[in-house]
């Protein structure tokens, strides 16, 4: 049968030297979006060009070097005899040594201390915040831990993005809990009059639900059964109780950002888009989520003043997609998908149109009123193909009510007797204190820099993250 | 093609005859009602996944040798919604029941070949258009009549994939997550082709000799190790089925065999062999494939089952994913959830204790 193209043929090689390019892999998707973000200061971006033109001749130059002494010694793995000339000199903020490693035409710096040998590299992914690769540290505590390393694509790039970078890394190092993941690293090779590179690294967090749903689909191969998907519905309510105590709100709930190992281990990744409740804030965007896990309030409506329970719906999009194996409101567009929505969960009500109303402006109920209105289905019969019970119907009925007001909230699902077999209240942790981002003025990309370089410097490092050979002496 | 929503029953007589029983739905007979015309019904429910078959079997319909899509229709039953599609009846039957049923005129070398330019021109079609088959094999090839000049077709589009794109339009915008985008999304397309060029070879070997190449051994039932013998490339050209088949059809044979996916040959590679380009003039040596496939009989279906199998390891990919039990996972939530901590994971000794237990018995029945 075809043999599997191991992490071994990957297009793993070493450099020497720091510079990269931007990946052609992915679009820089989301930027297009950008009319619908709060109008913020876009300083002219020609230089950030001019430099990255100039870091693509430099990288073509090195690659040819490169290609020339491979052609010339025919060896390709010239690189474990002379370990100790590929480190650089200490370097960024914590004179660490790296190597400059490249993986599918990235160059990734990777700290002394983790496994950086080309066949225990695996490239994980691409999109529009970064690339990601796996690997392998001995970390404090010695043990080794597969370990995913995301270098930030143009952290930098203008304040939209570079607020996303602060909040990450900020969140990353906030949230302690089982099933959100956690940063163990943080770093640049860069000085500070330089900064240009952001890597965080966090623990492998198994595969994505995507990726699950996705072979689902694709191989038409059951994975996960009906106790897997009670148990990966619990977790992540379990998570949002905690990140809903912290007065956060996720906003990016979807397949796609959770983790599954083969043990069930479920872990949320990915707070770019989270974001503080605490203060009083009239700048949320209403292109936060992928659409089709957006709640209505969200998309259509109130898109001010959305609240938590906004991952609500989220869950309750992900928990019939576990069920049935599709996403629920695939809308091509978003007309479309709310056609869907409102054809099964209803056209809204008076007293939701009220508050629509009061909330916005006649005009937005004008233009719902105008769409054609739908009795809410019975979900029972509209998901009776596959059997689910009862206590699933009955929690998806109360997380996918278009009224926020009305929704369960996680305190409430939580002890929904769906999930009465895995209820363990005292091993159900809230935040201790309510998680203040200060993110919401208005900075420059070069503030934000400023601001992440400082989470860089002042970054705890856990027992649990990698080790930095002599760190014990330093 | 834009789908019928009024019912098919306005159109069309639907028969109890069930046809076939396909991956995602089956088939039964219908009749245009105005021209009597026989068809084939085939019924899924409306899903995404449905969707996918019906477009890309819509796309590649028109072909000589694929089946034939002629309307579909959006209906539906007590509240669920169906696709259901009249396709062209292939009234000839399988592929190798025909071979199977000859019986007194032998079959040869060069009605083998003039059969595997059919499939080969059918799959050439499919990846010229960026569509993977992946689901090749015998079933899904049926001849249109049982005349002998009759036009051999494929069907059933239900692992279908569009490889130019690494999903259906709207899932795109789902996948831009920084982690963990799946990284077969990333350069599957000669992957999921080469998988039809597989199936080309297998096909392509049975029909020479009448048993499938990974075998155990000649004559002997399946082994089940037949997995790793084809990941190993483990096959032979025994004797004597072998011995006038002629060289150029083994040299095509290997190449379509290679177990490195990238390694494979492609369709249009393939299309340029000379046992494929000059299939007229393919020698006319009889085949020892009626006589070993009817003494088979009985061992067809494992081939299916085996063949069915590897096919659905080569759909998975690079990766097969693979989630344990709770009861089987070693998850520290559940750990603490488990009545009173429980587990037998939790003990080590559990397991010896079990082990030791094993021992003993192995003794009393020694």
């Amino acid at each position: 049968m075809a043999s599997v193209p191991s992490s071994s043929s990957l297009p793993v090689s070493h450099v020497r030297r720091h510079e990269d390019v931007s990946t052609p892999s992915a679009p820089p998707t989301k930027r297009s979006n950008n009319q619908s973000q709060p109008p913020e200061s876009y300083e002219p971006n020609t230089w950030l060009q001019q430099q990255r033109e100039q870091e693509q001749q430099k990288k073509l130059a090195a690659e040819n070097i490169k290609k020339q002494s491979i052609e010339a010694t025919g060896n390709n793995e010239m690189v474990g005899e002379e370990e100790e000339d590929i480190l650089s000199k200490p370097c960024g903020p914590h004179k660490r040594r790296f190597q400059f490693v490249m993986i599918r035409n990235i160059t990734f710096a990777i700290p002394e201390g983790y496994d950086v040998e080309p066949n225990s590299i695996e490239y994980l992914g691409g999109g529009s915040f970064g690339n990601v690769i796996k690997t392998s540290a001995v970390c404090r505590d010695g043990l080794r831990r597969y370990v995913a390393i995301k270098k930030m694509r143009e952290p930098f790039f203008d304040p939209h993005h570079a607020r996303r970078i602060f909040r990450e890394t900020k969140l990353l190092q906030l949230m302690r809990h089982d099933n959100i993941i956690c940063a163990l690293d943080i770093y640049t090779p860069d000085e500070e009059n330089d900064f240009r590179d952001v890597y965080v690294v966090t623990e492998f967090a198994g595969r994505s639900l995507y990726q699950i749903l996705k072979q689902q689909r694709d191989y038409g191969r059951r994975v996960l059964t009906d106790e897997h998907i009670k148990f990966i519905i619990y977790q992540i309510i379990r998570a949002l109780k905690y990140i809903h105590s912290a007065n956060i709100i996720h906003r990016d709930l979807k397949p796609g950002n959770l983790a599954l190992t083969d043990d069930s281990d479920l872990m949320i990744l990915d707070f770019g888009l989270a974001r503080s409740l605490e203060k009083k804030d009239t700048s949320l965007t209403q292109y936060v989520q992928t659409r089709w896990y957006r709640s209505p309030e969200v998309i259509y409506w109130k898109i001010d003043s959305y609240t938590n329970l906004a991952d609500m719906w989220s869950l309750g999009c992900i928990a019939a997609e576990l069920l049935t194996g599709e996403p629920l409101f695939p809308g091509d567009e978003p007309n479309a998908q709310y056609q869907r929505i409102t054809q099964l969960c209803g056209s809204p009500d008076e007293e939701l149109l009220t508050k629509i109303e009061n909330d916005n402006s006649s005009a937005i109920k004008a233009v719902i009123q105008s769409y054609t209105t739908h009795k809410r289905r019975n979900f029972r019969d509209v998901f009776s193909a596959h059997n689910p019970s009862e206590d699933f119907i009955d929690l998806l009925e109360k997380l996918l009510v278009l009224d926020p007001e009305k929704r369960i909230t996680v305190e409430e699902a939580i002890q929904h007797p769906y999930l009465a077999e895995f209820s363990l209240p005292e091993d159900e942790p809230r935040a201790d204190h309510i998680f203040d981002l200060d993110d919401s003025q208005a900075r420059t990309r070069f503030e934000w820099r400023d601001a992440v370089w400082k989470e860089i410097m002042n970054y705890k490092r856990l027992s649990s993250s990698p080790l930095i050979p002599g760190e014990a002496d330093r | 093609m834009a789908f019928h929503e009024y019912p098919v029953t306005q159109d069309y007589r639907i028969s109890r005859k069930v046809l076939g029983v396909g991956i995602n739905g089956k088939v039964v007979e219908c009749e245009h009602r105005q021209s009597g015309d026989k068809f084939a019904l085939k019924v899924l429910r409306d899903t995404q996944k449905a969707r996918r078959e019906v477009e890309l079997h819509v796309m590649a319909s028109g072909h000589g040798h694929v089946v034939s899509v002629h309307d579909v229709y959006k209906n539906s039953y007590n509240g669920v919604d169906c696709l259901l599609v009249v396709m062209e009846n292939m009234k000839g039957g399988e592929l190798f029941n025909r071979i199977q049923e000859r019986g007194q005129k032998a079959f040869t070398e060069r009605e083998a070949a003039g059969i595997v330019n059919e499939i080969c021109s059918a799959v050439a079609h499919l990846h010229r258009m960026s569509i993977a088959h992946r689901d090749l094999k015998p079933e899904n090839l049926l001849y249109v009549t049982t005349a002998s000049n009759a036009a051999l077709k494929l069907t059933d589009f239900g692992f279908a994939k569009k490889t130019d794109e690494s999903e259906p339009q709207g899932l795109k915008t789902a996948c831009f997550t920084p982690y963990y985008c799946a990284p077969e999304v990333l350069g599957t397309e000669k992957y999921d082709k080469s998988c039809d060029l597989w199936s080309i070879g297998v096909i392509m070997y049975i029909l020479l000799c009448g048993y499938p190449p990974f075998y155990s051994q000649h004559g002997q039932p399946m082994s089940p190790g037949m997995k790793a013998k084809i990941k190993s490339g483990q096959y032979t050209f025994p004797s004597p089925e072998w011995d006038c088949v002629s060289e150029a059809a083994k040299d095509l044979i290997r190449k379509l065999l290679r177990t490195e996916p990238t390694e494979r040959i492609t369709i249009e590679q393939t299309m340029e062999h000379k046992w494929i380009s000059h299939y007229r003039r393919v020698p006319d040596t009889p085949l020892f494939t009626s006589s070993n496939l009817n003494d088979q009989r009985e061992q067809w279906t494992d081939m299916q089952d085996e063949m069915e199998a590897t096919l659905a390891s080569m759909r998975v990919g690079p990766e097969n994913i693979q989630i344990k039990s709770l009861g089987d996972s070693n998850n520290k939530l559940l750990a603490k959830r488990r009545k009173g901590g429980a587990s037998p994971k939790d003990d080590p000794m559990d397991d010896i204790k079990e082990e030791e237990k094993d021992d003993e018995e192995e003794k009393m029945i020694s």
